[in-house]
């Protein structure tokens, strides 16, 4: 009981949001890096759904707090209330489905709009999905341009029925996360008002822990 | 005739303007009075909540209480003020009613009147009939005057008018002039058709003076003849000179031929005159003016009980004085005295014996029989009533004191007069009296119950006696005169119609009536209908609570219920458009139960346009549009409530009529026009925050004010939603609002955002201005909790009220909702943590005080109020929802994820208030390891600084212990031993690098192994953390003695060895066993050693040692013999070790092979490699067996690497110990030897 208590992880935890168009396999690849499970017949989203999951990138261990979003229009005014806090966000398009990589551009503007964020360097990066599909009709230079030129976001293609690169994914996302620049203060305090659940980043959180490292390193 | 009535018109215009100017001046005294009213409301709504507002809520004036708890209230005082304004508007609409229908009607009458005097005129000179003359002016009057405001005036109006016409128009028939007694029946007929066309008010009054001097029934008893005449005369409004005349020729005319109409129905305890104890009865009957004129019934046979239902009808000259005879006889055949023998059978008792024998002794005595009579009744006509009447008349004999039997008789008066005269007369004898008994009475508005003074009945019941008319005659009469007053001036209550029609309705349906009657009867129908219509379209009119009013609405719909009933004439527009203009165009025939439709249809909007107009806006900011639009909504639901309140049950029961479900669809569709595109723009346009750059927020101060509207405009259109739901005939799948709630999408999203932030600054505001007390002595936290639990209740109310119908976005905003609780939760701890950091003073030794114990006890309190708080959302019933609108699945997933938020939320204000406890430890440390320190230096363990440390400690701990939860209590305890930990491990490796002696490890580790079991106390001693793990390795390390940290070193290696995977320094094969206390050795050989030497080779030997080295000095140390410029030596040789049973029992015995180079000088040979063998891991056996079955056990050959092992540390910091730097420096040539290269 206490013991469970007492050794809560205090890893840094991030908010991931997942954006895209409807039916380009969200649920799919948030299901496939959590639960590392894959159903073709997945239903609609409802607004969002939250997953959570641990992530060891280059040592350090984070908490991944997943929200998944409903594609649909009509979910607009029922996802877009999440956005604020988010750490991370995930572009998503099919790459059989030309649209939905038109629309990349609008979640990105939708997403900035509604987390009020007004940070330029706020980390995005692109998922294209369903690459394992032989009609594919974005092919993956023409997207691979498009983000560095455009977006300067770097970009990645998973398959969440094959599993290929999900994984890989989430760890890139979480390293652009560590390699952006933040203003110190102002993140702190921020981050103090706006997230769900955030350790604070000081002495008073994890005393031991900076002691121990500062030692043993 | 233009003049006379143009008089009246500028007097009605007079009329209308005063009672403007009335009107304008009481709605301005209501206005008045609303205001006083609203501000009382609002005063008393103050003192009763007795509230200081707090602190807490002045900040940002009450945001909270607006939605949440304080929201209702606020609701329901609105309505109330509504409902007061209703009355004021209701008035001022009923006066503004009145005002266009008078303008309406005032000049349409005047038109009307002209053109129609204008036909009237030629009429007269085209010797026209009255009877169309008078229609006319009745319509036109119909048209002129409908208004209760000016009954008064037209009522002498009218009967002056209509006097005057009458009066004017009787020259003109005088040539007509005919008197209907004493004319041959042929030329009656002829006549009777033009009389019932032609008749004058003179005739009519002729007729009726006659039958009031010729009065029959028992009326004629309380007769005061002069005083009925009068009242005649008054009613007919004739001159006296003239009536002298009629009454004088009335006087000399011939009494009415009356009829009296008899039906003998029954007999009953009829007195047995035959000897079989029955009689034979039949009835003789006569007036006793004419005793000879007899008529009888038949005979009925043997029956005490007789039933004849026999008619007669018999003329009466003097119904005055005359007296009805009837007899009831017992029939006697006629019979021989031997034939009467023959029925002695019959005969019954004694008395049956006696009549026998009387018979027989007549008979005989006579030769001839007779009748017997039993008994007879003497009615006087004066006693029946003109009306006639059904009664049980005794039947009386000379002689005998009692009843020969009783016998059931129905008398009434008749006359031969033609029935199409009469009722015709009837009729303008109702409408004549009718205007009198306006005139006298001048009833209210629909007041009118049917009673005529009595005067005027008993002349209509003459009338009707003296008529010989049925009951359906005068109700088709009443019928038609009554609506024909109701129309001049509706004063008739609908009572009266509906009972009329309730009686009509089976004789039209049997056909009873004439088509002649048909006809009249519709035309009358139609006067009316327009009548009941406007009762249901100014149902608003009326207050809804007035039972009188309700039952004027019931009947209202029972008229149309029984006309709807009947099958409506095809050559008569009912419904024409110069009355009916608000009726909708229709593709169906029209009917009445459209018209009715269309009325309410048409009512409501009225209603509406109404509140439309007396609600123009005054504020055109999007805040007072909200306000108006709510107000609209309110009133529009008022009128639903009152529909569904009471006038629904009527239409449902009368005309099946869904009232309450049209009104709804009406007022829906007028809310949805008007709201619709407006708040969706409000919500669209709603601000959000702003940041500003030090991560604050900023919140315009409007969109909340907005906020608040716009959620009182929403809770407006759910109740009035609400009202339409509990109505079965509203179909809501169709309605428009049934979507009302996706208009404030985007506004509950924004609002939400809103609220949380709000929350967090009032959180904050909370925080700074708690004082860290207890709110009171029973509870464990204090006002910030209690605070920020009170902002999170009125987002729970709010959230309530709001009911959101639709499963998936309550589903998001519930989730958003959790999600905003748990970073309020958040920064709730965040908040409080700061403020108690704030309060520590610097250089001073820290003390736990209770308010560090409260900070922590109001986090727990609110992390254990967010699982209830979910719950109170709804959750159970939203997932049902779901799970009906969507599928199990995507409930379950649902509800995974708000599980997941929820216990997300929880376990990070877990983390909360460990980081707070974390943080009172850090206080508590440096006076600790001051303690700590301290106490190490000092040899003896029995220093009092440790004492120090542990009174700190205790008195600490009982605070703690006293004022926090078992389970934090439990928390800081595990914390403090850790703290303690890290602070000694920091101390010993401080100690460490000052090179302490182990003495002073010892004592650290005895002080800590003091406390760490006065803190563990009894519970959990097992568990101990990584940093307890680490501190304690390093101080068993420190504390051991030199030469037990050099074999513990040597453990460390055989430990190395073991879990080196490749043997990278070659392998060394050898065979050990143990033969009672003889350790038996065979070094067989070595493998790829290193080369030490240019060549490439070595030349190996290797050394036997036993460890630990104090415990061995006695014991042999072979060597095996060199083997010359080889990395593959081939050894083979055999030692054997005698050791004492004590060297044989050491428990961490090692037995150490040394492979060495030899130098050429054999002075220094060169350290190789080294493997280890555990004591543990040698075969041991007690005989002296053959070393060939003992196993070769492969040595991985290792070399030390690097002094940087924590034991190498720990030796080196004994720079006093002799022992320890001779090892040292050992080791430090062997990782020399290991990391040099091959010599070249």
């Amino acid at each position: 009981m206490k013991d469970k208590t007492i050794l809560v992880k205090q890893n840094p935890i991030l908010k991931v949001v997942i954006l895209g168009n409807s039916n380009v396999g969200k649920s799919c690849l948030m299901n496939r890096f959590v639960s590392n499970s894959f159903s073709d017949h997945t239903l609609h989203t409802l607004g969002v759904e939250f997953l959570q999951k641990e992530l060891d990138v280059n040592g350090i261990v984070y908490t991944l707090q997943i929200w998944d979003t409903a594609g649909q229009e009509r979910f607009r005014t029922l996802r877009t209330p999440f956005y604020r806090g988010t750490d991370i966000c995930l572009l998503t398009f099919a790459v059989d489905d030309i649209q939905s990589f038109k629309t990349i551009d609008s979640w990105r503007k939708e997403f900035l709009q509604y987390s009020r964020i007004t940070d330029v360097n706020f980390p995005f990066l692109v998922v294209a999905t369903k690459v394992d599909l032989q009609d594919r009709v974005v092919s993956r230079d023409e997207a691979d341009k498009w983000c560095s030129e455009y977006l300067s976001a770097p970009y990645v293609e998973t398959s969440s029925k094959t599993d290929m690169n999900i994984e890989t994914a989430f760890t890139l996302a979480v390293e652009v996360w560590a390699s952006t620049e933040r203003p110190s203060e102002l993140k702190i305090s921020h981050t103090n008002l706006v997230k769900l659940s955030r350790p604070i980043n000081g002495s008073a959180a994890c005393p031991t822990a900076e002691i121990v490292t500062s030692k043993c390193c | 005739m233009a003049e006379v009535l143009r008089l009246p018109e500028d007097e009605r215009k007079r009329t209308v303007q005063s009672a403007r100017q009335k009107a304008i001046k009481f709605g301005r005294t209501l206005v008045g009075k609303k205001a006083v009213i609203s501000k009382a409301i609002v005063d008393s709504w103050h003192r009763r909540k007795g509230r200081k507002v707090k602190p807490v809520e002045q900040m940002d004036g009450g945001f909270f209480e607006r939605y949440g708890s304080g929201f209702k209230d606020n609701f329901e005082e609105d309505t109330i003020i509504a409902e007061k304004d209703k009355y004021a508007t209701l008035n001022e609409r009923e006066i503004s009613k009145v005002d266009n229908d008078i303008a309406e009607r005032t000049q349409l009458s005047y038109r009307e009147l002209l053109s129609s005097l204008l036909e009237l005129n030629a009429n007269y000179h085209r010797n026209s009939t009255f009877g169309l003359g008078s229609t006319r002016v009745q319509f036109i009057f119909r048209s002129a005057i409908s208004s209760e405001y000016s009954t008064q005036f037209f009522h002498s109006q009218i009967t002056h008018s209509f006097s005057e016409i009458l009066y004017k128009m009787k020259s003109n028939f005088k040539a007509k002039h005919f008197n209907f007694r004493g004319v041959k029946k042929e030329e009656m007929q002829r006549r009777n058709e033009n009389q019932i066309q032609y008749m004058t008010i003179n005739e009519l009054y002729e007729e009726v003076l006659h039958e009031i001097l010729h009065c029959i029934g028992k009326e004629k008893n309380c007769l005061n003849q002069e005083n009925i005449i009068e009242f005649a005369r008054k009613a007919f409004k004739i001159d006296q000179d003239t009536h002298d005349a009629i009454y004088q020729a009335v006087i000399e005319k011939e009494a009415p031929n009356i009829m009296l109409n008899i039906e003998i129905i029954e007999g009953k305890d009829i007195k047995p005159k035959d000897a079989n104890g029955f009689s034979d009865p039949f009835c003789t009957l006569f007036l006793s003016s004419s005793q000879q004129h007899r008529y009888n019934t038949s005979v009925k046979s043997q029956t005490l009980r007789p039933v004849w239902e026999e008619h007669f009808s018999l003329p009466v000259e003097t119904p005055a004085d005359d007296i009805l005879c009837v007899e009831v006889w017992d029939f006697d055949p006629a019979e021989t005295v031997k034939e009467k023998v023959t029925k002695v059978g019959d005969i019954k008792g004694f008395k049956g014996m006696r009549r026998f024998m009387k018979e027989i002794a007549v008979t005989a005595t006579n030769g001839k029989h007779d009748n017997e009579i039993i008994g007879g009744a003497l009615i006087p006509l004066k006693t029946i009533p003109s009306r006639g009447q059904i009664a049980w008349y005794n039947l009386e004999k000379k002689g005998k004191g009692k009843p020969q039997g009783n016998l059931l008789l129905k008398l009434s008066f008749g006359s031969e007069k033609n029935k199409q005269v009469a009722a015709q007369e009837h009729r303008h004898l109702l409408r004549v009296l009718l205007a009198h008994q306006m005139s006298v009475q001048k009833p209210e508005m629909n007041s009118w119950t049917g009673d005529f003074l009595p005067e005027s009945s008993l002349i209509i019941q003459q009338h009707v006696a003296q008529s010989n008319l049925g009951a359906v005659d005068e109700c088709l009469g009443q019928w038609i005169e009554f609506i024909n007053a109701h129309v001049l001036s509706p004063v008739v209550n609908f009572k009266v119609f509906s009972d009329l029609i309730n009686s009509l309705v089976k004789p039209i349906t049997t056909g009873h009536l004439s088509n002649e009657e048909m006809k009249i009867f519709w035309q009358s129908s139609k006067k009316i209908l327009p009548f009941c219509f406007n009762a249901i379209r100014t149902i608003r009119k009326k207050s809804a609570e007035d039972e009188q009013s309700l039952n004027q609405l019931g009947h209202v719909l029972n008229i149309l219920q029984n006309l709807a009933s009947l099958d409506l004439p095809n050559d008569l527009d009912l419904f024409p458009s110069d009355v009916y203009g608000w009726l909708l165009p229709c593709e169906q025939t029209r009917d009445i139960r459209t018209t009715l439709h269309d009325a309410v249809v048409h009512g409501a909007v009225d209603w509406h346009v109404h509140i439309l107009e007396n609600n123009k806006p005054d504020d055109f900011t999007d805040e007072g549009q909200m306000k108006l639009q709510l107000k609209i909504i309110q009133l529009l639901k008022l009128d639903l409530q009152r529909a569904v309140e009471f006038h629904n049950k009527l239409f449902i029961k009368k005309m099946q009529f869904p009232y309450t479900s049209t009104l709804f669809s009406i007022y829906e569709c007028k809310i949805s026009e008007m709201c619709e595109p407006f708040i969706t723009r409000i919500c669209m346009n709603m601000k959000p925050i702003n940041f500003e750059d030090n991560g604050r927020f900023q919140v315009d101060n409007d969109p909340l004010a907005m906020g608040t509207s716009l959620f009182e405009l929403y809770m407006g259109i759910q109740k009035f939603v609400d009202l339409g739901k509990n109505d079965n005939y509203v179909d809501m799948e169709n309605s428009h609002l049934v979507k009302y709630h996706l208009w404030f999408q985007q506004g509950v999203a924004r609002w939400l955002d809103i609220a949380a932030y709000k929350a967090m600054q009032r959180i904050e505001r909370a925080v700074d201005l708690d004082k860290l007390v207890k709110v009171d002595s029973s509870v464990e936290y204090s006002s910030s909790a209690v605070d920020t639990l009170a902002i999170f209740y009125q987002i729970k109310v709010f959230w309530q009220q709001l009911a959101w119908p639709d499963a998936e976005g309550s589903y998001s905003f519930v989730a958003k909702i959790i999600d905003d609780i748990c970073r309020c939760s958040v920064y709730f701890s965040d908040k409080t943590a700061c403020k108690l950091n704030s309060t520590v003073i610097e250089n001073k030794r820290f003390e736990v005080t209770k308010e560090w114990c409260l900070a922590v006890n109001n986090i727990d309190y609110v992390k254990q109020s967010i699982r209830p708080f979910v719950n109170d959302l709804g959750l159970t019933q939203l997932m049902d929802s779901l799970a009906n609108y969507k599928s199990e699945i995507s409930a379950d997933h649902c509800k995974k994820t708000l599980d997941l938020v929820v216990d997300n939320a929880i376990d990070t204000v877990n983390n909360k208030i460990i980081d707070l406890l974390q943080t009172v430890v850090n206080k508590m440390s440096p006076e600790i390891s001051k303690f700590l320190i301290e106490g190490a230096e000092v040899i003896n363990t029995n220093n009092s600084h440790l004492d120090n440390l542990m009174s700190y400690l205790d008195e600490n701990l009982c605070t703690l212990s006293r004022e926090l939860n078992e389970e934090n209590f439990q928390r800081i305890l595990d914390i403090i031993v850790d703290q303690i930990a890290t602070i000694m491990y920091n101390l010993i490796q401080h100690n460490i690098d000052k090179k302490k002696p182990p003495s002073n490890f010892r004592n650290l580790r005895d002080s800590f192994h003091m406390l760490f079991g006065f803190l563990q106390k009894d519970n959990n001693t097992e568990y101990k953390s990584e940093t307890i793990q680490k501190l304690e390795a390093l101080m068993h390390l420190h504390t051991l003695d030199t030469l037990d940290l050099i074999h513990e070193y040597y453990l460390e290696r055989l430990q190395k060895q073991n879990e080196t995977e490749e043997a990278n320094e070659g392998v060394l094969t050898v065979k050990l066993i143990f033969i009672n206390n003889v350790l038996k050795v065979d070094v067989l050989n070595a493998n790829g050693i290193k080369a030490m030497d240019s060549n490439g080779y070595s030349d190996p030997f290797v050394k036997v040692r036993l460890l630990p080295k104090d415990k061995f000095v006695h014991a042999i140390k072979p060597s095996t013999s060199v083997q010359k410029k080889t990395l593959y030596p081939l050894f083979d040789e055999c030692f054997k070790i005698p050791l004492t049973p004590e060297q044989r029992a050491e428990e961490n015995g090692l037995v150490m092979f040394i492979v060495k180079d030899q130098d050429y000088m054999g002075m220094t040979n060169e350290f190789v490699s080294e493997a280890f063998v555990h004591f543990k891991d040698i075969p041991s056996t007690q005989l002296e067996n053959d070393l060939g079955s003992v196993p070769q056990i492969r040595l991985k050959l290792t070399s030390p690497k690097s002094l940087d092992t924590k034991i190498l540390q720990a030796l080196d910091t004994r720079s006093t110990d002799k022992l320890a730097k001779e090892f040292l420096k050992r080791e430090k040539i062997k990782i020399a030897a290991a990391n040099s290269t091959p010599k070249k």
